[in-house]
């Protein structure tokens, strides 16, 4: 797991290994270091400035609880996180804008995380619901997420005392036991709050570039005015804008397709120039692919089934024009195709739920005259008897390695 | 008054890679270096080609209309003239650019005319049209609804039979300007291209059989009033005519070319270099899915909407087939991009394996009872959705903001899946369309 104590934003973190131990949970692990009380039988920080974060904030509470267990998990004036005998309640300005009842917690114990992130609501129609706030719930030992979401108003406490686990000195004290406090100062998604307290990915293996934002400072912060050098300025809105050459790249192809089978189609017609793959119209697209892009990713859902027989080959194409038999304008540009290929070896049955996803790798793009570029399946099936596309992705990829993957070329 | 910048991006489509050693410590100040970032702004919202939506075969294996006699005694196909949608999608379209409709298709099928309602179809004749209707929506509160159609070549066939050589008979053609009228002059054009919002109809006409119809965006123009709001300047709008046209004189460094409010020209200095690089991180973003329920194999020649998929179930089934109930992530499904992750929510310090990014997921639907509610939720992994309840007996769209789950880079796959549930009342959901797209904390022309 990532050190959640280590998280630029972090105000306060506080952890008890062994649980329940409030002097160990008093110690600030952040990078603030600074250390809150102990007072009959909850934490305190008295008029707490770091706690006064009135929009976005993240809580995390890691417990041990069943539905028997009832109190304050995290206090902020009446802003506050509880638990009342198997609900979660999120309460801001007085009122309690979620009260979850949590499917997977019972009269035994376990672990859970609760997690409580609140950002500006893009969606706002009034001030009444400028936030929006998602509670995740996760039983550790079941391994289940449960969520509830709402909008509200700005939290209007200021100056109040930030108090964990009850509302304040020997009051609404929780009853279960706690193992790990965090306050955040950013909203925390779901995912990165799994990657934190549950269990981090392992690395994938990527096609092409990686992009991530280069955050550029805000006009705010005065790094732009007059008297300031403005060559910093320059060099990180460069960096930016070229980390921002594939900010609208989504899917060319981002479908999910009928349950027929494709081995009973008839609009088909062999490859003209590979006649082991049979090339399906229903399964020809035209469609543009981000200029910043020279390759296209492809992958696609595939069932097969056949008595003893389990290999098939799938093979993507992209092409500057629909197939070697289209319609030449005029004067036609020359005819560019590339392909990517991929061979599954296993039998799904026929039933609904059968097949696996099959990487075919990147293809490189071919494009009209009005920048489109046609992709289309084809299949070398040999003696598979059923066969079907339950579903297709072709996404962007920018490539800066030399090598030339898949087949094709200029005509 | 007003004060216009206008630039041309419809030929663009190379990014700028300013360089960055020549504007850090030690280097010697000069214009053109700076001038450089500033061009580079210009070009990001060109780069994007997003496709909106998309209806095709998707597999499907027959074509809805048939090739039969249409003289007949009932309805075997669609009636001349009649308009049948196929898709409906919603976005806010990227600032400069407008939409295309794009349609490949194999030669149209016959149509007929009702002589009596139920017992007597004459032919109506062969071809169709797919059309494009828009509703957009600007910053303003203003909004007008424009129609396009492309025709498509009927089938010489006796009844208009489909083709039996598809390969060789299949067509494309393009609807290159979907664009509100009237946009020629620059308070025109300034109006449209600040970021608006578009709700989308796509429908067919007469006996249209469609291999592939997509929807996406295209670069063309983008206009700027000088005392426009700082967030909506996603281009730096530095030079004149088009991003590498000619260039005004900047005397570096400084914070703005016309230091006055209003009508202040807020072109050419570090100022608004900030407020670009943010205003393109706020609104700029991939769409993900936009999915129809239409499907060709079982759609019939008199739906005049998208058949719809429905459930009446109380534990969640998947959208698409009905065949899971629980997010499989080796399971079919869509993708999304992990191109446009933000630092804030994908520091480094956690986000290597993974990445997340904040969506809108739109879904036109309606319950089939007045006091029942369903939800829809779209999931990216076991820990990762984000849910739309629906609690109307009318058709609409119904929005859901949330954060999902996206690969780091491609390579990294992601599989979306979408399940509904009732959670009150009786019959069923019904779910016509569905849409996902990447959108920041900006507030948007339409909700």
């Amino acid at each position: 797991m990532v050190d959640p104590a280590t998280a630029p934003d972090c105000e306060f973190h506080g952890l008890s290994a062994g649980g329940g131990n409030l002097a160990q949970m008093a110690v600030d692990n952040s990078g603030w270091g600074t250390d809150i009380s102990v007072d009959t039988g909850v934490l305190v920080e008295s008029t707490s400035a770091r706690a006064d974060l009135p929009g976005e904030r993240t809580i995390d509470v890691r417990v041990q609880t069943d539905n028997g267990d009832s109190g304050y998990l995290y206090t902020y004036g009446n802003n506050s996180l509880s638990t009342s005998f198997g609900d979660v309640i999120c309460e801001v300005n007085g009122s309690d804008i979620i009260t979850y009842t949590v499917e997977e917690m019972g009269g035994s114990p376990e672990d859970f995380l609760i997690s409580w992130a609140t950002e500006p609501n893009p969606l706002t129609t009034s001030a009444a619901d400028a936030y929006r706030s998602d509670l995740w719930i996760h039983n550790l030992d079941q391994d289940t997420w449960e969520h509830a979401t709402a909008t509200h108003a700005v939290a209007s406490a200021t100056g109040e005392d930030m108090v964990w686990l009850g509302s304040a000195p020997g009051t609404d004290q929780f009853t279960g036991v706690a193992y790990e406090l965090r306050l955040s100062r950013a909203y925390h998604s779901s995912t990165e709050t799994a990657e934190t307290f549950v269990a981090v990915s392992s690395d994938p293996t990527l096609a092409g570039v990686e992009r991530l934002e280069f955050p550029v400072p805000t006009r705010a912060t005065g790094a732009g005015d007059n008297e300031m050098y403005m060559g910093p300025i320059e060099a990180v809105a460069a960096k930016a804008v070229a980390a921002n050459d594939l900010l609208m790249a989504g899917p060319s192809i981002n479908e999910v397709c009928s349950g027929a089978f494709a081995n009973d189609s008839t609009l088909t017609m062999v490859d003209p120039s590979d006649a082991d793959f049979t090339m399906h119209t229903e399964f020809l697209r035209r469609r543009p692919v981000a200029p910043s892009a020279n390759r296209a990713r492809v992958r696609v859902f595939l069932q097969q089934d056949a008595v003893g027989v389990t290999s098939m080959d799938v093979r993507c194409y992209c092409a500057n024009a629909p197939g070697p038999i289209a319609h030449p304008s005029a004067s036609p540009d020359d005819y560019e195709r590339y392909y990517v290929t991929a061979t599954r070896a296993a039998d799904d049955g026929i039933g609904s739920g059968g097949g696996a996803w099959v990487d075919l790798g990147d293809v490189r793009i071919a494009r009209d005259i009005q920048g489109y570029s046609w992709f289309w399946l084809g299949f070398d099936a040999d003696a598979i008897d059923y066969w079907r596309i339950r579903a297709w992705t072709v996404e962007p990829v920018q490539e800066t390695a030399g090598d030339v993957p898949g087949g094709g070329g200029l005509g | 008054m007003a004060v216009y910048l206008k630039q041309s991006t419809f030929t663009t489509k190379d990014a700028q890679r300013p360089q960055v050693a020549p504007l850090t410590g030690g280097a010697l100040a000069k214009r053109s270096r700076a001038m450089a970032v500033m061009r580079a702004q210009d070009k990001t919202t060109s780069l994007g080609r997003r496709v909106i939506g998309a209806v095709s075969m998707a597999g499907s294996l027959t074509w809805s209309v048939p090739d039969t006699d249409p003289d007949n005694a009932t309805q075997t196909h669609p009636l001349t003239g009649e308009v049948r949608t196929v898709h409906r999608m919603r976005c806010d379209v990227t600032p400069g650019c407008f939409l295309r409709l794009n349609l490949v298709y194999v030669p149209s099928g016959q149509t007929q005319v009702e002589v009596a309602a139920g017992t007597d179809y004459d032919a109506g004749g062969a071809g169709g049209s797919v059309r494009v209707d828009v509703e957009w929506f600007n910053r303003d509160g203003g909004s007008i609804t424009t129609t396009h159609a492309l025709a498509t070549l009927a089938s010489p066939l006796e009844y208009g039979a489909s083709t039996d050589q598809p390969w060789v008979d299949v067509r494309s053609s393009t609807v290159l300007f979907v664009t509100p009228d009237d946009v020629v002059q620059a308070d025109d054009l300034a109006t449209w291209t600040e970021h608006v919002h578009a709700e989308i109809t796509v429908s067919h006409v007469g006996g249209v059989r469609m291999v592939d119809c997509s929807v996406e965006e295209h670069t063309r123009t983008v206009v700027r009033e000088v005392d426009d709001d700082a967030d909506l300047w996603t281009s730096h709008m530095f030079a004149a005519v088009h991003p590498d046209g000619d260039a005004p004189l900047v005397r570096y460094p400084m914070e703005r070319l016309v230091d006055s409010t209003p009508d202040g020209d807020p072109r050419g200095g570090s100022w608004h270099t900030m407020d670009v690089a943010a205003a393109q991180r706020l609104r700029l973003g991939p769409q993900l899915i936009g999915w129809s329920a239409w499907n060709e194999n079982t759609a019939d020649v008199t739906d005049d909407d998208i058949p719809e998929v429905t459930t009446s179930s109380a534990t969640f089934v998947r959208v698409v087939d009905a065949v899971a109930g629980d997010y499989d992530a080796d399971g079919p499904g869509w993708t999304l991009g992990g191109y446009a992750r933000g630092y804030a929510e994908n520091h480094p310090y956690w986000s290597a394996p993974n990445g997340s990014i904040p969506v809108l997921v739109a879904v036109y639907g309606a319950c089939e009872s007045n006091s029942a509610a369903g939800r829809v939720r779209v999931q990216a992994s076991d820990s990762s959705w984000v849910e739309v309840v629906i609690d109307s007996r009318s058709f609409g769209w119904w929005l859901g903001y949330g954060h999902l789950r996206c690969g780091v880079a491609p390579g990294d796959p992601s599989t979306v899946q979408a399940f509904y549930r009732m959670d009150s009342g009786s019959n069923g959901l019904q779910i016509r369309a569905l849409g996902v797209y990447r959108m920041g904390r900006y507030a948007p022309a339409e909700i």
